[in-house]
C-alpha cells in the first residue's frame, strides 16, 4: 500500500530561522519556483521519515493571517486554502510572544500545527527558560526546541511530523476567550455561519472571527457561498456595534484580547532575568541622544570615508600600477602576436578599452572599503541608529519624516533611491524627496572625488570626500526647506516605528558577503555601461572633424568629441574648469558618474606622449604583481592607525603617475594657476548635476515629463551656482 | 483605555519615526513590553512593513553603478543598505 506523500508548510515570522529549518529538512532536495501569478519565489523541497515522504513548503515570511503585504498573503492564503496536512511554526525562542500570535491565529484557523521552537541555543545564553511540556499542554500543539543552524532538534522535529500527519480528523480548533461582551456577538455570527456551506474557509467561529474583524478575503469569500451576501451585511452590522459599545473597533479589541492571552502564556511558560538594560541599550542611548545622535552619525561618517579614501589607497596604487603596467603590456603583445598591432585595434584597446575601463576597475579598492565599512555598519545596527538620528534632524528643518529613507538609499545609488519614494503616500512628499534625493552622493561619484583629492589634496582625500557628501547633505535640506515653504508646502506627517535590532559584533561571512555582493554589482558596471561608454568615446575621439587628420589618427580636439566638448567648455570657465577635456569628461558623466572618470583618463592618455617600457617576460611580471600586492597590503594596515590621526608611519607617496600631472596641468591651466580651486568646484558640479540617465528615466517614469525637466535644469543650475561659489570661495581664501 | 489603542494613539502622535525605547519611556513600560504589543498589532495587520517602493523597470538598465540589468528595485538592490526593521501604523 502507498502512503501519500503529506504537505507541511513551514510558516513563521521573518528572521526566526524559517529558511534555515526548511533547508535542514529538505537539503538539496528543492526546487525553486514562483507562487501562481506571482514574482515572489517558492521554494519546496521532499523529506522522509521511516516510509512516509514529506513535501515541505517555505512560505514567505508572516506575523498572522492578516496579511500586510504581497507575501505575507501568499503565505495566508496558502494556509486557510490548501490547508497542508501539517504546520510547522517556527517560532524564535528569545521572542516568544511575537511568534506565539501566529501560533494562536493559526491554532484559531483550526490548522493543524508542530511547533519548532527555534534558536533554542541563543535562548539559553540569555537564560531565557522555557517550559517546553507546559506550553505543549497550554496550546494542545507538539512543540520541539531546535537549534536549525546546527541540526539540532531536527530528527525529533521530523518525527513530530510524522506523529501529527498521520491523524485524519481536524485537530479541535483553539477557543480563546474574548470576553463577555464580544462573544455573544461571536456566538450569534457564529451561527450563521454554521448554517453555509463554508467547510472549505475553516472552522465556524474562524469564520465568524475573520468577518467581525473586518477581513477582506473571507468577506470577499463568504458572499461567495450561497446564502453568503446577507451574512456578510451582518457582520458588518456587529462590528459597528462592538465599536459603539467599546469605542474601538472589532479588529482592535480582538487583537487586545489576543494580546492578553499570548501575553499569559508566555509569562506562564517563560521565565528570564527580567528587562534589564542590555549592553546595546546602553549604548543607543548615546546614540539616539537628542543632542549626541549627530555629532556622533557625523564622526562614523567621518571616520568612514577616511577609511574608505585613505586606507585602501596602497591598493589603488597596485590596481593602477597592475592595469597600465603589465595587464596593458600583455594586451600589445596579445595585438602584435595577431598582427593587430599599430592600428585603430590597438588605440581601441588601449585607449578607449584599457583606459576607460581600466580607468575606473582602479578605483574597485576604493568601493571595496566604502562597502566594507557599510557593511561592518549595517551589520552592527548602527545603520538603523543613523537612519533615526537622519529622520530627526531632517523632521527639525520641516522635511517629511519619510523622506529620509529614499535619501539615505540615495548614498548608495539614485536609481532605487527615486523608487523608493514610492513609500510616501502624500504625491507632494513624494516629489519633493524625488527632486531632494539626487543630491546625496552617490557610491558612484566617489570615484572623481578619489582621483582629483589625489591630485589636488593627497593626505585630506578623507575630509575633503567627507566635505562633499556634507555638502550635499546641506543642499537637499536647504532645497527641501525651501520647497516645502513655497510650491510643495507640507501635508499630513505619517506615522511609523523603527524597531531597532540589538547591537552586535559583526559577523564576518555577512559582511563579506554584502561586500563582494556590492563590490561585483560595481564591476559589472565596468564591464558593461563603462566599456560601452569607453567604445562610445573612444569612437567620437577618433573621428576627425577639422584638422585634416583621418580615422583613429587625429588630435582629440579635432575630433567630433573634441569639438562638442569645446562647445561647452565656456559654460564653465567662471566655475575654473573651462578646459575641453573637463567639459567632455562632464558630458559623459551623464551616462554615468565613474565615466568621469573613465572619459579623463582616456583624454589624458591619449594626449600623454607613450612612454615605452623594457617589457619583462610574465613571471616577471607576475612576481612584480604579486610583490605590489604585499607591499600594498603592508602599506594599508600601516595606514589604518593614520584614519584616526594617529600618523605613526610616513606613507606619504610623493609619486604621481602621468594622468595625475596630466590632470594637475589642465586644472592648473584653466584656472589661472588655482588648479586646487579649480578641482574643488569640479567635484562640487559633479555632486550637484544630473547624477545618470538612469537616474532621470526614473525620475521621468515617478513623476512625469515636466518635473524631469525641472529636476535637470534645476540641478544643471545648482551645480553651476555651487562650482561657481566653490571656485570663487576657495581662490578668496588661497587655494 | 486598552493598551494596543494607547501604543497606536501614541504612534500617530509622533508624526515620524519613534524608536521602541521611546515608546516604552512614553508609555511608561519597558521596550520588551513594547515590543510584544508591536508583534500583537503587527498579526492583527494594525502595522505594516514600510515599504521601499516597488521593483524598477526597464528605464533602469543604463544605471551607472550597476548595470546588473533591470533595476531591482530598493528591496533587492545590492547598493542599498539595510536600515533595521521599521512598521508603519495601516
Amino acid at each position: 500500500m502507498t502512503v501519500k506523500t503529506a504537505r507541511v508548510a513551514i510558516a513563521g515570522c521573518p528572521n526566526g530561522g524559517k529558511t534555515t529549518l526548511f533547508n535542514r529538512l529538505t537539503g538539496s532536495r528543492q526546487t525553486v519556483g514562483n507562487w501562481p501569478g506571482q514574482t515572489v519565489e517558492r521554494h519546496a523541497g521532499s523529506f522522509t521519515v521511516g516510509e512516509r515522504g514529506f513535501e515541505a513548503i517555505d512560505l514567505p515570511g508572516m506575523y498572522g493571517l492578516v496579511a500586510v503585504s504581497a507575501e505575507e498573503a501568499i503565505a495566508s492564503r496558502y494556509l486557510t486554502d490548501e490547508r497542508p496536512e501539517v504546520v510547522v511554526t517556527v517560532v524564535d525562542s528569545t521572542n516568544l510572544g511575537t511568534g506565539l500570535h501566529l501560533v494562536t491565529q493559526l491554532a484559531e484557523a483550526g490548522l493543524r500545527q508542530v511547533v519548532a521552537l527555534n534558536m533554542w541555543d541563543v535562548a539559553l545564553r540569555r537564560e531565557i527558560d522555557i517550559d517546553v511540556a507546559a506550553l505543549s499542554s497550554i496550546l494542545g500543539i507538539r512543540v520541539v526546541p531546535t537549534v536549525a543552524r546546527r541540526g539540532d532538534g531536527i530528527d525529533e522535529l521530523e518525527r513530530a511530523v510524522a506523529e501529527a500527519a498521520v491523524e485524519t480528523r481536524p485537530p479541535p480548533p483553539l477557543l480563546l476567550d474574548y470576553g463577555p461582551e464580544l462573544e455573544q456577538h461571536l456566538d450569534l455570527l457564529t451561527e450563521s455561519v454554521r448554517g453555509l456551506d463554508t467547510e472549505h474557509l475553516g472552522p465556524e467561529r474562524w469564520v465568524a472571527l475573520q468577518l467581525l474583524a473586518g477581513d477582506e478575503y473571507m468577506t470577499r469569500a463568504i458572499a461567495g457561498v450561497e446564502g453568503g451576501a446577507g451574512l456578510a451585511d451582518t457582520a458588518r452590522q456587529t462590528a459597528d456595534a462592538v465599536t459603539t459599545g467599546t469605542g474601538f473597533g472589532p479588529e482592535l479589541v480582538l487583537a487586545e484580547r489576543r494580546f492578553e492571552s499570548v501575553n499569559a502564556v508566555a509569562d506562564r511558560v517563560t521565565r528570564h532575568p527580567g528587562d534589564r538594560a542590555t549592553w546595546s541599550d546602553r549604548i543607543d542611548k548615546v546614540l539616539l541622544n537628542r543632542w549626541l545622535g549627530l555629532p556622533v552619525f557625523l564622526v562614523v561618517m567621518w571616520i568612514v570615508l577616511r577609511f574608505t579614501a585613505d586606507v585602501t589607497a596602497p591598493y589603488l596604487d597596485w590596481v593602477d600600477a597592475t592595469i597600465s603596467g603589465p595587464v596593458a603590456a600583455w594586451a600589445v603583445a596579445m595585438l602584435a602576436a595577431l598582427s593587430l598591432d599599430g592600428g585603430w585595434v590597438e588605440s581601441l584597446v588601449v585607449d578607449g578599452v584599457l583606459a576607460g575601463v581600466g580607468g575606473v576597475l582602479v578605483f574597485v579598492p576604493v568601493l571595496f572599503g566604502l562597502y566594507l565599512m557599510l557593511a561592518i555598519l549595517e551589520d552592527t545596527g548602527y545603520m538603523a541608529r543613523a537612519a533615526a538620528v537622519m529622520d530627526r534632524a531632517m523632521r527639525a528643518v520641516g522635511i517629511p519624516g519619510k523622506a529620509f529613507l529614499p535619501m539615505m538609499v540615495g548614498f548608495g545609488c539614485t536609481v532605487p533611491a527615486i523608487y523608493a519614494t514610492r513609500s510616501l503616500e502624500s504625491s507632494r512628499d513624494r516629489l519633493l524627496t524625488g527632486l531632494l534625493t539626487p543630491f546625496m552622493s552617490c557610491g558612484a561619484r566617489l570615484p572623481v572625488y578619489v582621483l582629483l583629492t589625489g591630485v589636488f589634496f593627497a593626505g585630506s582625500t578623507g575630509s575633503v570626500v567627507f566635505g562633499l557628501y556634507l555638502l550635499g547633505i546641506a543642499v537637499a535640506v536647504l532645497l527641501g526647506l525651501i520647497l516645502s515653504r513655497t510650491v510643495l508646502r507640507e501635508s499630513e506627517p505619517s506615522a511609523f516605528v523603527m524597531v531597532m535590532p540589538e547591537f552586535r559584533l559583526p559577523n564576518l561571512r555577512t559582511v563579506w558577503a554584502l561586500m563582494s555582493q556590492r563590490t561585483w554589482a560595481f564591476i559589472k558596471g565596468a564591464g558593461t555601461v563603462i566599456l560601452l561608454a569607453s567604445m562610445a568615446v573612444w569612437l567620437l575621439l577618433s573621428v576627425p572633424v577639422t584638422g585634416g587628420g583621418s580615422f583613429a589618427d587625429t588630435e582629440p580636439e579635432d575630433s567630433v568629441f573634441g569639438a562638442v566638448s569645446q562647445g561647452m567648455a565656456p559654460i564653465y570657465e567662471p566655475a575654473g574648469f573651462g578646459e575641453w577635456e573637463q567639459s567632455g569628461a562632464l558630458i559623459t558623466g551623464f551616462v554615468a558618474k565613474e565615466v568621469v572618470v573613465s572619459t579623463m583618463a582616456q583624454l589624458y592618455s591619449v594626449e600623454q606622449a607613450e612612454e615605452a617600457e623594457e617589457p619583462g617576460t610574465v613571471l616577471e611580471d607576475l612576481a612584480g604583481i604579486g610583490t605590489g600586492f604585499l607591499e600594498a597590503t603592508r602599506d594599508t594596515f600601516l595606514a589604518i592607525p593614520g584614519v584616526i590621526g594617529l600618523d605613526f608611519f610616513d606613507l606619504e607617496d610623493e609619486s604621481t603617475t602621468d594622468l595625475q600631472e596630466a590632470i594637475r596641468t589642465s586644472f592648473e591651466e584653466s584656472s589661472d594657476g588655482h588648479g586646487s580651486a579649480a578641482a574643488l568646484a569640479f567635484m562640487v558640479f559633479v555632486l550637484l548635476y544630473t547624477p545618470c540617465m538612469a537616474a532621470v528615466a526614473a525620475f521621468r517614469q515617478e513623476f512625469g515629463t515636466t518635473w524631469m525637466w525641472v529636476s535637470v535644469i534645476g540641478q544643471f543650475a545648482i551645480a553651476w551656482i555651487g562650482a561657481l561659489v566653490a571656485f570663487q570661495a576657495s581662490r578668496m581664501i588661497g587655494l | 483605555m486598552m493598551r494596543l489603542a494607547a501604543l497606536l494613539e501614541q504612534l500617530r502622535s509622533s508624526s515620524g519615526a519613534v524608536t521602541v525605547a521611546e515608546l516604552a519611556q512614553e508609555l511608561g513600560t519597558s521596550p520588551d513590553d513594547v515590543t510584544a504589543m508591536l508583534s500583537a498589532l503587527r498579526a492583527a495587520g494594525k502595522l505594516g512593513p514600510e515599504a521601499l517602493g516597488a521593483p524598477g523597470s526597464d528605464a533602469c538598465t543604463s544605471s551607472g553603478s550597476c548595470g546588473a540589468g533591470p533595476c531591482p528595485g530598493p528591496s533587492t538592490c545590492p547598493f542599498v543598505v539595510r536600515f533595521g526593521s521599521m512598521l508603519e501604523v495601516k
